[in-house]
């Protein structure tokens, strides 16, 4: 009993998280629709993408604020690009995946140059936003022809599937794959553990921190050119939230916001949590969705702080 | 374990109330252009009664910015669930929603349109609070009234977006008259201040400031003309650059006692919201004419025509009457 106890314990952010997304799927008629599931993914691919590419950053114990930022700067540019410029449409979106990984890359050589990631980020996702207004000005938007829409739903073994669940897709292996099952995912960890140390054990850390930043940046880019072929449309006050809707699913998903701890498949679950509550209480109680997510949201937070006690509690009984 | 159990049971709870309360077959999705303003709170006021009187659902949802985009998300996620009926919906713009409302229509939902029409092949009908002509009509000869004794001089129109289907129909309307009735005003192109009120002030500000002969600024939307009211009265030139427009009295209030406004232009949005769900009713039910009457609760009989419903005549809101509307 008590070996059965101490299991569920190390599983309680897992099981938490599951029961909810659970709980709704089996409440919420929609979700029975196929339909209804492929709308999901195509509301919050981005929000999951950036939670993706946010997770190696926050193992290491940064973050970066700027996501959202870069990711309608990006699809501004590609506006900019081919309604401004003229430039041909498949060049533009180039544009502007560019234009995210150049941004991306500015805010790893400020923290390179050993700024806090926080305080870096959070300037430069006003630089960006502002930038992406000032870029599109008194056109107030960017409008596309309805042509590159039809280049959103992309047809797998004749069943029409949108952009989106591919480019999730792809990132989530990619993503593992770096993180648990390659050598920067080794430094990503020993980083997050203990900085100093790795920087004494000779790996390259701020090399590390760039690639990860840059990243953060091209993944942005590529959100912003799929928001534009997605909506025919860009402009410079979209998509709010989209920068803290990512690192809820990361930090819901149980990565330590001080980096060293937590896992790719767990911000999935965390991209999960959030993609179905918020989807879910959209068709039957839109008026407590916020205030509920939020709720639920402290739960599963609950739950991850007593998982992550009661380790350390075993880590010392052991030591 | 007492703790794992508390939450399980937390998120029980939670989950569940969610889930719970969709009665199946009369479900009403009613979506404002933008949700949380006075204009569409008083549309909701309506549909709830509308919707309470013949026992229906009815659920009120909309973008949090008046953003097309996110009104499309929120049309594509209603039709996605198969838990709605109906949708009644102020579209943002005509064009860009019509590819929603025609997949909604594919899945067997009934769609239609009230104070913001979409293009005509994408809705079922559309519930028009007032014709074009009335509205646009209004609002030019109260300008020209107020420019008396002779109704002459620069005037700007405020709106959110030239695309805006209301707005542009409006401001097309506004140039004709003017142009035929009143040949020595001089109608200046439409200002663009997006949704929010204080890029609104902004822009009334720059036209105050950059035309020193400018005489009046007609608002297209209701956020526009309190935001000209308010630029009018920072600038300090009340009485002096005129001010009317379609808002509602609960936005206009203020400068309507202070007399920096003397008229406004509205519809009553309560009734707009009413006769918009007795319609969906209707529609859902298939009893819905295409040209004739229909019986709307305590509005009594309303005219349909080509697929087009009139709530009637536009209403004037001056320092006499505002009390009495709380919309």
């Amino acid at each position: 009993m008590n070996r059965l106890a101490a299991l569920m314990l190390r599983r309680i952010p897992w099981l938490v998280a599951a029961l909810i997304v659970a709980v709704t799927v089996a409440t919420v008629r929609a979700f029975r629709q196929p339909d209804y599931w492929l709308n999901v993914t195509e509301q919050y691919f981005a929000a999951g993408a950036l939670a993706l590419a946010l997770t190696p950053i926050v193992l290491t114990g940064g973050i970066d604020l700027s996501v959202g930022s870069v990711t309608v700067f990006a699809a501004v540019v590609i506006g900019a690009l081919s309604e401004q410029a003229h430039w041909p449409v498949g060049l533009a979106v180039a544009g502007g995946i560019a234009a995210g990984l150049l941004a991306g890359l500015f805010n790893s050589s400020l923290v390179v140059l050993g700024i806090m990631p926080l305080v870096a980020t959070l300037a430069t996702r006003e630089l960006f936003r502002g930038l992406a207004s000032t870029l599109v000005g008194e056109a107030t938007r960017y409008r596309f022809p309805r042509t590159l829409h039809d280049f959103w739903e992309q047809p797998l073994a004749g069943v029409p599937l949108p952009l989106a669940v591919y480019g999730i897709a792809f990132l989530f292996v990619l993503t593992y794959l770096v993180v648990h099952h390659s050598w920067i995912g080794r430094m990503v960890y020993a980083i997050g553990d203990n900085e100093q140390a790795a920087r004494f054990a000779g790996l390259p850390v701020r090399r590390v921190k760039l690639g990860l930043y840059a990243w953060c940046g091209l993944v942005g880019g590529l959100c912003g050119a799929a928001l534009v072929v997605r909506h025919g449309a860009a402009k410079a006050e979209a998509e709010q939230s989209l920068d803290l809707i990512a690192i809820a699913c990361v930090v819901l998903g149980g990565v330590r916001i001080t980096g060293g701890a937590g896992s790719v498949p767990r911000t999935l679950l965390g991209i999960l949590t959030i993609a179905v509550l918020l989807a879910g209480l959209t068709i039957v109680a839109p008026a407590w969705r916020d205030s509920l997510t939020g709720a639920l949201l402290i739960a599963v937070a609950v739950a991850n702080e007593a998982g992550n006690r009661w380790a350390q509690r075993r880590a010392a009984e052991a030591g | 374990m007492k703790r794992i159990a508390a939450l399980c049971l937390i998120s029980l709870t939670f989950a569940g109330s969610a889930g719970c309360g969709s009665k199946q077959g009369n479900k009403i999705g009613f979506m404002p252009k933008l949700a949380g303003i006075p204009y569409f709170n008083a549309c909701k006021r309506g549909a709830e009664e509308a919707a309470t009187e013949l026992g229906v659902e009815l659920v009120y949802n909309g973008p949090t910015k008046a953003d097309v985009d996110q009104q499309i998300d929120l049309l594509n996620q209603w039709t996605a669930s198969g838990d709605f009926n109906c949708i009644a919906v102020a579209c943002n713009d005509p064009d860009q929603v019509a590819d929603a409302l025609k997949k909604a229509r594919r899945k067997g939902i009934s769609v239609v349109t009230y104070d913001a029409d979409s293009n005509e092949d994408a809705r079922q009908f559309f519930v028009n609070q007032a014709t074009y002509d009335a509205v646009a009509e209004a609002m030019i000869k109260t300008m020209a009234d107020e420019l008396q004794p002779r109704a002459t001089g620069k005037v700007a129109l405020l709106t959110s977006y030239r695309s805006a289907p209301n707005q542009s129909q409006w401001a097309r309307r506004i140039k004709a008259y003017a142009k035929k009735h009143y040949p020595d005003m001089e109608l200046l192109g439409e200002t663009e201040h997006g949704e929010e009120r204080d890029p609104g002030i902004a822009k009334a500000k720059h036209l105050i400031e950059s035309m020193p002969d400018l005489k009046g600024i007609i608002g297209l939307t209701s956020v526009a003309v309190p935001a000209a009211a308010e630029a009018v009265r920072q600038k300090g030139k009340k009485g002096k650059i005129k001010v009317t427009g379609v808002s509602t009295p609960k936005d206009m209030r203020d400068y309507i006692k202070d007399g920096t406004v003397r008229t406004v232009i509205l519809w009553n949005p309560v009734d707009l919201g009413y006769l918009t769900v007795y319609v969906a009713d209707l529609v859902r039910k298939n009893q819905m004419p295409e040209n004739g009457t229909i019986k709307a609760g305590r509005l009594g009989e309303i005219k349909v025509h080509d697929r087009e419903v009139l709530l009637g005549k536009p209403l004037l809101f001056t320092e006499k009457n505002i009390d009495k509307y709380d919309f």
